[in-house]
């Protein structure tokens, strides 16, 4: 599975480092369950690109030390990935498993 | 041959414990997992037990053999100010936050994580592996914070926690431990660190942020520390038990000490005059400007220290030493709050 990386740093295992903005990462089940589930703010690639971040604005706030000077645009796109992280932790805590938990095709 | 332990080569995890002394487990075999993992910077677990010396007279001077007494234990880690990096998720460490703060953070979803005092005592188990895994390694359980310490306007921000615990538990011992000591496990051997640690985000710059001392923006901080003391123990007196009883509170008593650049601005002299006065103030310590990795730290009703003058450098600093905070009303703790956003 793909996901998207939406924090500043997070280590998974000895192998995997996340460090940018929006960073796509290819995560087992178990592993990206065991990620989500240890605070690491992951979102499922394709709700990531259905928000819409513009890719010149995942090239330049890659970082994100840079996001105080983001548009408030790419601000409210960023909370609105943040929710769903959180959202689908919280369906990972209350003991549902990633793939009940991802999102529905139409 | 023998291996040895690298010591950078450790790692924490943590876990809060549903009921004191007991570790998380399902059927008496350990939850532990690899999102439980923290970075630390030291991790330090030890358990004492005095020998309960004979004091009768032998006619010699030779001590005679003892018993064995009450096991104590004791914890400390600390570790860097690393908040989650993504806004209104807990950081790593928020297990030892709730445990100092006594209560479980409140969570704003996508804008922050916050701390506020109360009379509780949550505990946790702090589990330390070192490679080679064929090491000794070792569990606290039943581990209750009584002091923390955050550092304010250093490069790499700190806190260090510490406190007391009900009993360590490891590799060599598991065996042969007691009830106690294995804190509700049942599994056949002691548990296996997880094989993928999860660890999230990097403590700001600590000398970014923030200074608001009675609604007022200083520019001119230099340095401090906010030292948080909940007094909690495990008493150590109880009849039949060679271990700590469960978790009891004394006073909560948050202070803080800092130095700034003195100067003649109306700001700073009236503040002083506050310090003079016994008028408390407000102080906010905001450590960090970006979303996500920033810590505030608010404290009220502070009464303010006397100022102290430093001459030893070449400019002047005046320092602020034991800055006490208070709850506006009894039972309203909130002298103290800290907030991740």
């Amino acid at each position: 599975m793909t996901f998207r990386f939406l924090g500043s740093e997070s280590l998974v295992g000895d192998s995997i480092r996340l460090n940018r903005f929006g960073q796509s990462v290819e995560l087992t089940e178990p592993q990206a369950a065991n990620a989500i589930l240890g605070g690491c703010p992951l979102v499922d690639d394709e709700t990531f690109c259905q928000i819409g971040f513009a890719k010149e604005d995942l090239k330049k706030f890659a970082s994100s030390g840079s996001h105080g000077r983001a548009s408030v645009e790419f601000l409210e796109k960023k909370k609105a990935a943040l929710l769903t992280a959180q959202a689908l932790r919280e369906r990972l805590e209350s003991g549902e498993t990633l793939t009940a938990a991802e999102p529905k095709g139409e | 041959m023998s291996n040895f332990s690298n010591t950078r080569m450790q790692r924490l995890y943590v876990q809060p414990e549903a009921t004191w002394a007991v570790i998380p487990n399902t059927g008496g075999t350990a939850t532990l997992a690899g999102s439980n993992c923290c970075r630390m910077s030291s991790l330090v677990i030890n358990q004492t037990q005095q020998e309960i010396v004979r004091s009768d007279k032998t006619g010699s001077l030779g001590l005679t053999m003892g018993l064995l007494g009450r096991r104590a234990a004791t914890w400390s880690a600390k570790m860097s100010l690393a908040p989650n990096g993504a806004a209104g998720v807990k950081p790593d460490m928020d297990p030892f936050l709730a445990a100092i703060m006594g209560k479980l953070a409140v969570v704003n979803t996508g804008v922050s994580v916050v701390y506020g005092l109360d009379d509780n005592s949550p505990s946790v188990t702090i589990w330390d592996f070192n490679t080679p895994g064929t090491i000794t390694q070792r569990c606290a359980l039943g581990a209750v914070a009584s002091k923390a310490k955050f550092d304010i306007g250093v490069d790499e921000p700190q806190v260090e926690f510490s406190g007391p615990a009900e009993a360590i538990l490891d590799t060599d011992v598991y065996a042969t431990a007691d009830t106690v000591s294995k804190g509700g496990l049942t599994q056949a051997s002691f548990p296996t660190e997880p094989t993928t640690p999860v660890t999230n985000g990097v403590a700001p710059p600590g000398f970014t942020g923030v200074i608001t001392l009675d609604g007022q923006a200083y520019a001119t901080f230099r340095t401090g520390s906010i030292s948080v003391d909940v007094d909690r123990e495990l008493p150590m007196d109880g009849f039949n038990s060679y271990y700590g009883l469960a978790p009891a509170a004394g006073l909560r008593n948050v202070a803080a000490d800092w130095s700034m650049y003195d100067d003649d601005s109306a700001v700073l002299s009236a503040l002083k005059v506050k310090a003079y006065a016994g008028t408390p103030v407000n102080i906010t310590f905001q450590i960090g400007t970006v979303a996500g990795s920033i810590w505030v730290f608010l404290l009220k009703n502070v009464l303010l220290p006397k100022p102290q003058y430093d001459l030893s450098g070449k400019r002047r600093f005046v320092t602020f030493n034991g800055a006490r905070t208070h709850d506006t009303t009894i039972g309203a703790k909130d002298a103290f709050q800290i907030t991740v956003q």
